[in-house]
This record gives structure tokens, sequence and C-alpha cells, in this order.
């Protein structure tokens, strides 16, 4: 086998005993790698009905196929466990050097359960591996702290995925941070902080071998080439900022905690003013030529000295939606959520949701600890952002999240809080775009524009974004399986335009890296193998219909202004649109996933696991 | 007729300013628009506007908009045939968008 290790690292955090799983070629022809491996390493090793922040969680890491190797933009690793805030499949991605390094220590995937009795580093030195007191490191930042780790260690290439105060304090949406990117979104810091795993560092010295060097090396060149030309120059001068602009000109960018979908200080958060007077450099992740993210810096005012990569997400997380019509806060506020160690979109989420609230009367200055927190008011947003990691004041509940939050506080505040099985939503309001809102209602491991890819079909007219109307399943499933695939390889989303054939020229590329013989039929097939595999991981947990649903908000306030005024999601509309993407699945009217389905798909074992009661046993596929 | 068009994103960056006008017959269908486009701000040929070999005919060079790029109608419609005539005193945007990473 080349590339992959074939092995797979058990640590058990409660004894500190290890244990190599090997794995054969079958199984990773079956998951690739990243959310596929990760999430099937979930689905073996969590208890079922597991507390996520409990001992019987499994924090599993997954590499990429291509994971050192000439593939470009394909140097991602994926991370899975049962999110503590959906208590459901919590898989996540991050781009870094860290993949590579797992490779080259020996490693596909790595596999974190029990609970260890005090805070430790894992230290994962090729096939040896250490725990080292994490005394002197706990309360430091997710990102100091790997720099303290690599000076004590000794060696400035080893690699470090680590938690920041959010970890520790077992806040609900913390973030695990390896070289200045995040494993962001469902709070596996939080799980990683469960373990008392302040970080795990790895050094690996092993090569890289991959089945037809030449073969790989011409088939990458000229995608290099690709991905550095006219198609991605988007990417390269703006960046993802540049979408708001474009989602408030068609009146979907989330504003003050999705009341609203057009924000007047939408031009000075955007990308363009980003790029004409903030940002200082364009940088990528390991093994990316196209380099998307952009650093700005705030070089003067009460903000001055604060830096850092700006996504459109944490953009309007922290912008648009918590009322802030200026980049320096949003810089400090981003910079503050990667440090601390938490989701920037779920933490921006938070805070607008407590703005409203405070807005509302529902939450008073006594609440607050004297905060003024009204929208736009950045030093408080700052404040809270800090209260959060801390569990101090008010913090301590939202740090258990939005759903969580509203559900203590009450007083109608349900209605606004903003999420989907307990994951904060994305920056697009769903109320005009009727395909998106069934792609996130329908989200395994919660709302999510990163699993499915179906705002495009409406913003790009494939569908009219104001109505809903059966049909729209098909090409639904079809998009998310394909971002699937991605996710699975891993190859980055930006490269999906830079395939004539994707998958016949990655299945081959698969192949001359892996040795693993794989037909674009099997590599496409992937995709709808890994979606139906989370969704069984969800069954197992208790997964209901009922689950899949939008906020309140979303389905009962219409737009109040702007190009999309007066649209909302009508729980009809919502009925029909996830009817039709269970068809379209194959699944059941109540969402189930037939027996023959799972065994078609070579998930016979979970066909046998997940039983009778929660598989309907041979209905109609 | 004249249409003012707002550019976002990568569009703005290479026009150069965030919108124009462009001059149309009255009869116009969004591929002249596109043309037009083209002749005014040529920085924008081959990455957000590019040749459009199958609409070619002996005398004219056809364009269209590169994948991902688009227009939009009144921040509400998406144009999604270049041949269709176009309605006079719109608000158009020139935009993208994609998400990822």
């Amino acid at each position: 086998m080349y590339a992959y290790t074939g092995k797979i690292l058990h640590v058990d955090m409660t004894t500190q005993a290890k244990r190599v799983q090997q794995v054969e070629p079958e199984f990773y022809k079956l998951y690739l790698g990243g959310v596929g491996l990760a999430s099937r390493l979930a689905y073996d090793n969590v208890t079922p009905g597991a507390d996520p922040l409990g001992p019987d969680n499994a924090l599993c890491f997954a590499c990429s196929a291509f994971a050192g190797t000439t593939v470009p933009v394909g140097t991602k690793h994926g991370v899975a466990s049962k999110s503590p805030l959906t208590g459901f499949i919590g898989d996540s991605l991050s781009g870094s050097h860290w993949s590579e390094m797992m490779r080259r220590a020996g490693w596909d995937g790595l596999v974190f359960k029990g609970q260890s009795p005090h805070w430790v580093i894992v230290f994962i030195d090729d096939d040896d591996v250490r725990f080292l007191d994490a005394t002197p490191y706990m309360g430091m930042g997710a990102v100091e702290v790997q720099g303290k780790l690599r000076d004590r260690l000794g060696d400035e290439n080893i690699r470090i995925s680590a938690i920041g105060p959010a970890g520790e304090n077992l806040v609900r949406f913390a973030s695990i941070d390896n070289d200045g990117r995040q494993v962001g979104r469902t709070g596996n810091g939080a799980v990683m902080g469960s373990k008392r795993i302040k970080a795990i560092a790895v050094r690996g010295t092993k090569p890289v071998r991959v089945a037809d060097r030449q073969g790989l090396m011409e088939k990458s060149l000229p995608l290099i080439k690709t991905t550095q030309g006219p198609g991605t120059l988007k990417y390269r001068t703006l960046g993802t900022p540049a979408n708001v602009l474009n989602m408030n000109a068609i009146g979907v960018l989330p504003t003050r905690n999705f009341s609203e979908t057009v924000f007047e200080h939408a031009e000075t958060i955007s990308g363009e003013y980003l790029r004409d007077h903030f940002r200082v450099k364009a940088v990528s992740c390991s093994g990316c030529s196209i380099a998307c993210e952009q650093w700005g810096v705030v070089r003067d005012g009460k903000y001055k000295g604060a830096k850092i990569g700006l996504d459109y997400e944490p953009l309007f997380a922290v912008g648009s939606n918590c009322g802030i019509g200026t980049l320096p806060p949003i810089i400090k506020l981003v910079e503050m959520a990667d440090e601390l160690g938490m989701d920037a979109m779920s933490a921006g989420v938070v805070i607008s949701w407590a703005m409203e609230c405070y807005e509302k009367g529902l939450l008073t200055k006594e609440d607050t600890g004297g905060l003024e927190l009204n929208f736009g008011n950045d030093d408080a947003a700052v404040a809270v952002m800090e209260m959060m990691a801390h569990r101090e004041g008010l913090g301590d509940m939202l740090a258990e999240g939005v759903k969580r939050a509203s559900e203590k506080l009450g007083k109608g505040s349900e209605h606004f809080a903003m999420h989907s099985k307990g994951m904060e939503l994305p920056g697009y309001d769903v109320r005009s775009l009727k395909t998106f809102a069934m792609g996130l209602a329908v989200g395994t491991r919660g709302p999510c524009h990163n699993r499915s890819l179906a705002y495009e079909l409406d913003i790009k007219g494939v569908f009219d974004r104001f109505t809903a109307e059966p049909g729209r399943g098909p090409l639904v499933v079809e998009n998310e399986n394909f971002a699937c695939v991605l996710d699975c390889l891993v190859l980055c989303k930006f490269l999906r335009n830079c395939f004539d054939d994707f998958n016949t020229e990655v299945a081959e590329l698969y192949t001359m890296t892996t040795g693993i013989e794989l037909t674009p039929e099997e590599l496409a097939e992937v995709g709808d193998r890994v979606c139906n595999l989370k969704k069984a991981f969800n069954i197992r947990e208790g997964w209901t219909r009922a689950d899949d649903s939008l906020p309140p908000r979303a389905m009962q306030d219409p737009i109040p202004s702007g190009p999309a005024k007066g649209s909302f999601v009508s729980q009809e509309e919502l009925d029909l649109l996830i009817d039709d993407y269970y068809q379209a699945r194959g699944w059941t009217e109540e969402g189930m996933i037939p027996r023959a389905k799972l065994i078609e798909l070579g998930l016979g074992d979970i066909a046998d696991e997940i039983g009778e009661d929660a598989v309907v046993a041979d209905a109609a596929v | 007729m004249q249409l003012k068009v707002e550019f976002l994103g990568l569009a703005r960056e290479l026009a150069g300013t965030k919108e124009g006008l462009v001059q149309v017959g009255e009869q116009a269908t969004w591929r002249e628009v596109v043309r037009q486009l083209a002749a005014e701000y040529p920085a924008l040929l081959g990455t957000v506007i590019i040749p459009d070999h199958d609409a070619c005919d002996s005398d004219m060079q056809h364009y269209k908009l590169a994948p991902s790029y688009m227009f939009n109608v009144g921040g509400r419609a998406m144009v999604r045939d270049l041949d269709m005539p176009v309605q006079a005193e719109e608000r158009l945007l020139l935009m993208f968008a994609e998400a990822g990473g």
C-alpha cells in the first residue's frame, strides 16, 4: 500500500494504553480519508448513547489521502466525534501541516477515548507515544501554546493540534487549532478538553511514498497551474470576504441576529474594503497553490495590533450579525475567537442572540455584568467573547451554545435562537434561499454551507429561490455527495471547478497516489456512502425527523425589507422539501435508511447494528 | 437604453470602479450587455468574461460570463439565458457566489 500507512493509533486516555489497528486497502477505498475515515472511526469507537463530554466519546483524526504528496490543495485532515452541540456526528476539517506530519509519523488516523486523570500533552514521536504534564500550558491560547511547545520540544518542525481556554472550559463550540487553522465547527475542541488533552504534538520522520511518482507529478503540475489561473483569481484577490457585498446585494446577509438581510454598513466590512485598507497578505493552507486567506491587520485605534486571516463566515457572524459595521473590531473578535479556541461562527451567532435578548429586555445590565450589550457595541462583544471562553458571568450560559442558552433563559428567546440540531447557522438567510433551507435542515452535522452546497442552486438561479416545489431533492443530494467526496479525499472545495471530468481525473490521481484501483463510479459512490454513514450515526443516537428543522424565526418572520422582503419558509414548504430530499436519498418518509440501502453501500455491518427499530427492513429503495 | 451595472468582488477589482453604465439598443439581449462590458472594461476579459465559441457567427465575437460569475437583476432574479431581452431601467449586479474551502 502506498501513501496510506495502514495503521490507526488508538489511545485510551484513562489508562494511557496504546493499540495499533491495522487497516486493509479495501477499507480505505470505502472512506478514502478526512471526513469519511474520521466519521467511520467515530461510528466504530463512540459508545452509543455516550455523553459527548464523557470518557465514552471518541475523538478521531484522519489524514487526507493526498497528504504529503504533490497533489495540490489536498493536505487537510478530518476530525469527528459525537458533537457536544448537537449530540449527533460532529465532523470537521482543517488545512495545515498536521495531516502530512501525522502520515509521516506512520498514522492514517488517531483515536482518543477515555479521560485522562490530569491534563496532558500527547506527544506522538513516530511510533513512540508519550504523555507530558500540561500544567505549565494551562490557560494558554490555542495558537500561543503551539509555539511554546515547539520551543520546549526543541524542534520547530513538530506540528501541533491544541485547544485554548474555551476547550479547557468545555465551551460546547470550542475549536482545535493547528498552525492558526481551526477544526472549527461542532465543538471538537470541547471533546478534546473533556479528555484533558491540552495539545497533541506530532513529529514524523518517515517519507510518504506514492505508487506512481512520475505519473503523479505529470498530473499534478498542470493541476497546480490551473489552480493559479483565472478561475481561482477571485479567491486569491479577495477570498471569501467578497461574499459580504454579494449576499448583501441579493438580500441574504444575516444582519442583527438574522432579523434583517441587508446591512447598511456592508461596504465597510466587505472583502473589497478589507483589501484596500487592512490587508497585509494572502496565505495558504499547507500544500495549497491558491492562497485564499486574506490577512488583515489593524494599524491604529483601540484594536491596534490585532491581526487575523478573515473568511466570510466568521466575518458575517461577528460583523453584520452583531450589527458591527467596521473591520477593526471584527478582526479583533475573530483573532480572539481563534486564540481562545472557539468556533467564531457559533461564537458570533451566540453573541448576536444575547444582543437581541438585551435589546428586548430579556437580559438586563445585571445579567451582563454591567455591559450595554446592544447591537453594534463592539466593546461589549469583545468582553462577552472573553467571558464565554472562561465561562464567567453571562458567558457561562452562552458557552452552552444558543440552543441551550435560549432554553435556559426562556422568555420567548427560543424564537430567535438561530440554530438547527443545536449548531448555529452559517451566513446565508435561508428565508429566501429555499433549496438551501432544505440542505441546512437535513444536515447530519447540523446546518452547514460546506456540507450542503445548495446555496449555489438558489443563488445561481438553477431553482427559484423564493419558492419551493418537488423535484429539487436529486440535485441537492448530488451536490451534497460531491461535497462529501471532496471532504473525504480531502480536496479543498475551491478546487471543484479545476477539473474537466472530476471523477475520472481524481480517481486517477487517487490510484497513482495509493496504488489502490478506484473507478470514477466508485469515487462518486463514496459521497453517498459517507452521507449515509453519518446519518446512521445520528439514527443510532436517537435522531428523528423532527430534528431536521429550522429556527422559528426562519419559518415565521417574513424578511422585513430589501430585495427578499416578505420571504420566509413555511412549515408546509419545509415538509415538502424534506420529503423530496428523503425520497432522493432513498430513505423512508420518516428519514430512516432502509436496510437494503445500507447493504448496497457496503454498510451491511451498520445495517445489522442499528437494528430493526431504526431501520425499516427491506423497505423500498 | 442605458443600464447601470454594479460590479462586485473581483469584477470590481478588475473594472476599477464600483459601477458603470452600459449603452445597448432597445431590443438588446443580455449577450449584448456582456459584449459592451467587454469593450468598456477589457480587464474583465479572460477572468470574468470569456469568449463564447459556441455562439460565434461569422462577423461577430461573442462573449459569456465565466463559470461562477452571473448577472442578477434587482437583487432577485438571475439571468439564466444570455439570449433573453434586457428589460429597461434594471439594476444589474455582476457578481459571483461560491463558498467552501
